[in-house]
């Protein structure tokens, strides 16, 4: 200990005599540490850090997929099946999200939109969430006509009640009915929504949504495996149960089969491959940072090989001699590390400002710098340390003993091998920089083709305000449609406004529903179903976000009332009527009840699930709004919700107030829950794809510096070692211009290999970044190859004429005195 | 425990060979001999004879390519690197003709340096390094760098640095060579005085005044022994 003290002391004195040598060392990795903290910090949230429930890996979801149509979420109805027919987990439990309105409650206060919980009654006792006040469900609370419990969330309870703690067998009033409190969770319970309530959601099991078992809401199905239990038999055991359902119900069941999975694992799965490749890039910009920082170790090592064989001579063997080295580079790596935090702060920020919303967010929070976080970088530091310390330690104490009774000056002489290493972290960095810098431009290549592609309408000047009824107060469907027609109405008479309409879900980011639709003639199976985004859109929505008409007509005020209508896009068209024209054709659907529905109209298919989403479907329906029952508006999942939408002259974001006030000044219940422009949405879906593509830019760019400074220190050591022999030559009569091209020449032959080698480990990488990349750009892409590696060569040509001009100014007097 | 009639030192058929290229250079060759306890030896020959390669081999900083070495009546010859050190530590003392001194470690931890080396107590150390700077003259300069002194000053640090750790044997190479006259005699009295207290020492030098301070000559011709001769 106290020879790491005195080791310690030493190496501190050591780095502050050399002063430009620690704070280039520092600079370098303390960006390159924090960079990778940052990452880390992702990292750390969505793929390390387990999920705020009990025993976290013993969670896992069921989906199921069908040929062309994977990862649904399962019926409620296969999920009672689930339940009640497999061996392998201790549980089964399913959770969705609806919107209710609490009216009555909590004094004078107005009426509030709940967004609510609806769970099976073993889902929290599943999670080993246990309340704070009160009770969970029982089973007898989950069913159609069972008692109406209800469970508050911490932050409700706090904020609406003043956490009242006789809340428990209080009566509140959601949707016009009564719902009876029997507990409150605690305030460390998570959901996939910032909730405000929970319900049993068997209490709506008697509705169409619930019964079909082809109704799909948007829910999560969880199990907790069994002890000793395995994913695959897990597995095994759902296939049987689903090749049971097939054969039980083979008209809905169909080719379905179910998949388990890690919970975890299925949270982060868009995330996965991007963290990783991410986290392969900052990797390459740590190792550069670390080539360069063990270069100009190495160099200052081998100036230090005196003091060292000093000190072998007096007893210290190898292991103490690279020791004392070590503490140095491990210090100079913490201290690094210290300041590396900085760097990660502002990257964590970086990152949170451009995290879109997602489930993995809402269970298990922000990026932050949280005690892995630091473990991490700690160990990154002390990693480091040693990884650009212990080369350079091992080939200093390894000179000869005997140098230490010669007077020789040591600073000049280099060992063949000491320069081969020096020449291979050169040839390294600059093949990594070629690797992070292709395949960044690759990358921003791919969102600038994502960012410039038609999303097939125009969401310019275009707000959408969502809105949400209260059931409760439109009991029938003229109810609804009268508050619609009546919105529509004001908004429109807003100056400024020159178009309005409604739809069910936005064009480009929300509200995407799948239904089944099945050919003229087919049976109705899934085998047989092509599934399809669905909207419900009012007379003018078509022109107001201006999806293109092919043929046909969009829906008018003919297609108010009669049997449903649809209007399909062209993609559907030409998969169902190849080379036809599909207008006054007809198709099986499910949600009309009616045998089959009439194409009025074709249109342009659109971006429907965002510019950078991958479609789980390329076809797309439209239904007249005004043609739904009641039941099918209920059978959205989010009760009477639509979004109004405004085209201005002009941006019309401005106008967002007087839009509420519109909605407000029929309904008092103010049922607008957030307006924004449609573009912004749209613009959302790029969020992860513009972060990633951010930190590669950045990651290639700080690789370059990096390369450019390494290949620089070393070329200006190079001319330093050889200025004898450069003063002899110039003595001799060579020119500037011959000086100049001999170190010219030594640096860019380390470029040229550095490039070759980065070539073939891009095309062997970029392969792993194809989610990042557009059809438009090619992995092995020859004209991103070619730019990029010129630009490395100038850069490099540039890092070695420095050096090579000093060496061109060499006076050979001077030189020859030199030793 | 040695038997005291034990050589210190005892090399038999000795060589290092050099091998650059296609050259192959016999820097010691066949060399015998034998130090006795307690003798003050000098080692003189022209340049190139071997006298520094055989000093290296006597102080265990290199190994001979045939050979058999006794110090102390321990086969030391194909020792591993690591026990080198540890004898060369614990055995042996070393005064360089350029002082070798760390510039970054002030006079006390520089005599202190090779002492660290051993399991020995704070202590023990700090008494020792005040014993070896007394020894010397050199109290006064305990905090100083090396920069701060003179080329006098500098060797007599290194002899007490040799010391300090209380040598079988203390070896020197050209003690006095960058030291002009007077410090050059200063340094000469502290050897004899050290070579009065027991210490067996082994010196090369050029200098034949200093060489006929020694007991003994051996001289070097080509990496042979070519004459050995004891002073009055």
């Amino acid at each position: 200990m106290r020879n790491l003290f005195r080791d310690v002391r030493l190496a501190l004195r050591m780095l502050i005599k050399t002063p430009g040598y620690s704070l280039v060392s520092i600079v370098m990795l303390a960006f390159a540490i924090g960079a990778c903290t940052a990452i880390f910090s992702a990292i750390n949230l969505v793929l390390l850090r387990p999920l705020p429930y009990e025993e976290p890996d013993e969670l896992v979801v069921v989906l199921e997929d069908r040929p062309g149509f994977e990862r649904m979420a399962v019926s409620y109805q296969n999920f009672l099946d689930y339940r009640a027919r497999n061996t392998t987990l201790a549980a089964l439990a399913t959770t969705g999200f609806h919107l209710m309105t609490m009216t009555g409650a909590g004094g004078e206060e107005a009426a509030e939109k709940l967004l609510i919980e609806m769970e099976s009654h073993d889902y929290l006792a599943m999670l080993g969430v246990e309340p704070v006040l009160g009770r969970l469900f029982l089973p007898e609370e989950d069913l159609p006509h069972g008692p109406r419990s209800l469970l508050l969330s911490h932050a409700f309870w706090t904020r609406r009640f003043a956490a009242d703690p006789a809340i428990v067998g209080r009566e509140l009033t959601l949707d016009g009915r009564p719902w009876t409190v029997v507990g409150v969770l605690p305030p460390e319970h998570r959901a996939f929504f910032p909730f405000h309530a929970a319900i049993p959601i068997g209490t709506r099991a008697d509705e169409s949504l619930f019964t079909d078992r082809e109704v799909r809401t948007q829910s999560f199905t969880v199990g907790r495996m069994k002890p000793d239990t395995t994913l695959a038999q897990v597995q095994a055991d759902f296939d049987a149960i689903g090749e049971g359902l097939r054969r039980d119900y083979p008209e809905q069941v169909g080719a379905s089969r179910p998949q388990v999975v890690p919970f975890q694992q299925e949270l982060a799965r868009d995330y996965r491959t991007t963290l990783l490749l991410l986290v392969g890039a900052v990797g390459c910009v740590l190792l550069i940072a670390a080539a360069n920082v063990a270069n100009l170790t190495l160099e200052r090592a081998m100036a230090r090989r005196r003091e060292l064989s000093i000190r072998a001579a007096l007893g210290a063997d190898r292991s103490r001699l690279v020791g004392q080295l070590l503490v140095e580079s491990v210090l100079l790596a913490l201290v690094a590390g210290g300041l590396g935090m900085l760097v990660a702060v502002w990257g964590v920020g970086l990152i949170r400002a451009s995290m879109p919303f997602d489930f993995i967010f809402a269970l298990n929070g922000t990026v932050e710098i949280d005690r892995q976080v630091l473990a991490f970088t700690l160990a990154v530091a002390l990693g480091t340390g040693i990884l650009f310390g212990v080369a350079p330690a091992l080939f200093a104490s390894r000179e000869p003993l005997a140098q230490v009774l010669k007077d020789a000056d040591h600073h000049a002489s280099a060992g063949s091998q000491h320069l081969r290493a020096r020449d291979l972290l050169v040839v390294v960095e600059v093949a990594l920089a070629l690797v992070l810098t292709i395949g960044a431009v690759l990358a921003t290549r791919s969102l600038s083709a994502v960012q410039q592609s038609d999303p097939g309408f125009d969401p310019d000047d275009v707000v959408a305000a969502m809105v949400s009824l209260p059931a409760d107060r439109y009991e029938t469907a003229a109810d609804i449609q009268q508050f619609w027609t009546e919105l529509q109405r004001r908004v429109a008479a807003i100056p400024g406004i020159v178009g309005v309409s409604l739809s069910s879900g936005l064009p480009g980011y929300i509200g995407s529903a799948y239904e089944p639709f099945y050919p003229l003639g087919a049976s109705r199976t899934p085998d047989q179903a092509l599934m399809a985004t669905i909207q419900h859109v009012d007379v003018g929505f078509l022109e107001l976000v201006k999806i293109p008409l092919l043929a046909g007509r969009t829906f008018g005020p003919q297609d108010t009332i009669g049997p449903a209508v649809v209007v399909i896009d062209e993609q559907l068209a030409d998969k169902l009527f190849p080379g036809q024209n599909p207008v006054g054709k007809h198709l099986q659907d499910r949600l009309s009840k009616q045998p089959s529905v009439e194409i009025v109209g074709v249109v342009g298919h659109i971006k429907q699930e965002g510019l950078d989403t991958p479609e789980r479907t390329p076809y797309q329906v439209y239904y007249s709004y005004q043609q739904l029952s009641l039941e099918a508006y209920q059978a959205q999942g989010f009760g009477i919700t639509m979004y109004l939408l405004a085209r201005g002259a002009s941006d019309p974001q401005p106008l967002a107030p007087q839009i509420r006030e519109a909605a407000a000044a029929i309904d008092a219940h103010d049922p607008t829950l957030g307006i924004e422009r449609l573009a912004a949405g749209l613009e959302r879906s790029l969020k992860p794809r513009q972060l990633a593509v951010k930190m590669l830019t950045m990651f290639a760019g700080a690789a370059l510096l990096l390369a450019a400074i390494g290949l620089y220190a070393v070329m200006a050591n190079a001319v330093a070692q050889r200025t004898r022999e450069l003063g002899v030559r110039m003595a001799l009569g060579a020119q500037p211009g011959a000086v100049v091209a001999l170190v010219v020449r030594q640096g860019m032959t380390l470029v040229v290999v550095g490039l070759l080698v980065g070539a073939v480990a891009a095309l062997a990488s970029t392969r792993l970044m194809t989610r990042l990349l557009t059809e438009e750009v090619a992995a092995a892409d020859p004209r991103t190859y070619s730019a990029v590696a010129l630009v490395l060569a100038i850069v490099g040509l540039l890092a070695t004429f420095i050096p090579a001009r000093r060496a061109a100014r060499i006076d050979p007097m001077v030189a020859l005195r030199h030793e | 425990m040695q038997a005291s009639d034990t050589p210190i030192i005892r090399l038999e058929g000795v060589k290092k060979v050099f091998h650059t290229d296609e050259v192959e250079t016999h820097a010691v060759a066949d060399v015998r001999c034998e130090i006795p306890r307690g003798q003050y030896v000098c080692i003189a020959g022209p340049s190139g004879s071997g006298k520094t390669t055989l000093l290296s081999l006597i102080g265990l900083l290199d190994t001979p390519t045939a050979g058999t070495y006794l110090l102390d009546g321990r086969e030391v010859s194909r020792l591993s690197a690591t026990q080198r050190a540890r004898v060369r530590n614990e055995r042996i003392g070393f005064v360089f003709q350029s002082f070798n001194l760390i510039g970054d470690l002030t006079v006390a931890e520089n005599i202190e340096l090779p002492l660290t080396y051993r399991a020995m107590p704070a202590a023990e150390r700090r008494r020792r390094v005040e014993s070896a700077l007394e020894r010397v003259g050199m109290s006064h300069r305990a905090r100083h760098l090396p920069a701060q002194l003179s080329g006098g000053q500098q060797q007599r640090v290194a002899v007490a640095r040799a010391v300090a750790g209380e040598p079988l044997l203390l070896l020197a190479d050209e003690p006095t060579g960058n030291l002009d006259s007077r410090n050059g005699d200063a340094v000469m009295g502290l050897l004899r005085e050290l070579h009065r207290s027991g210490t067996t020492i082994v010196m090369v030098t050029h200098n034949p005044e200093y060489a006929r301070q020694a007991e003994r000559t051996i001289h070097l011709f080509d990496g042979r022994v070519v004459e050995e001769g004891g002073h009055a």
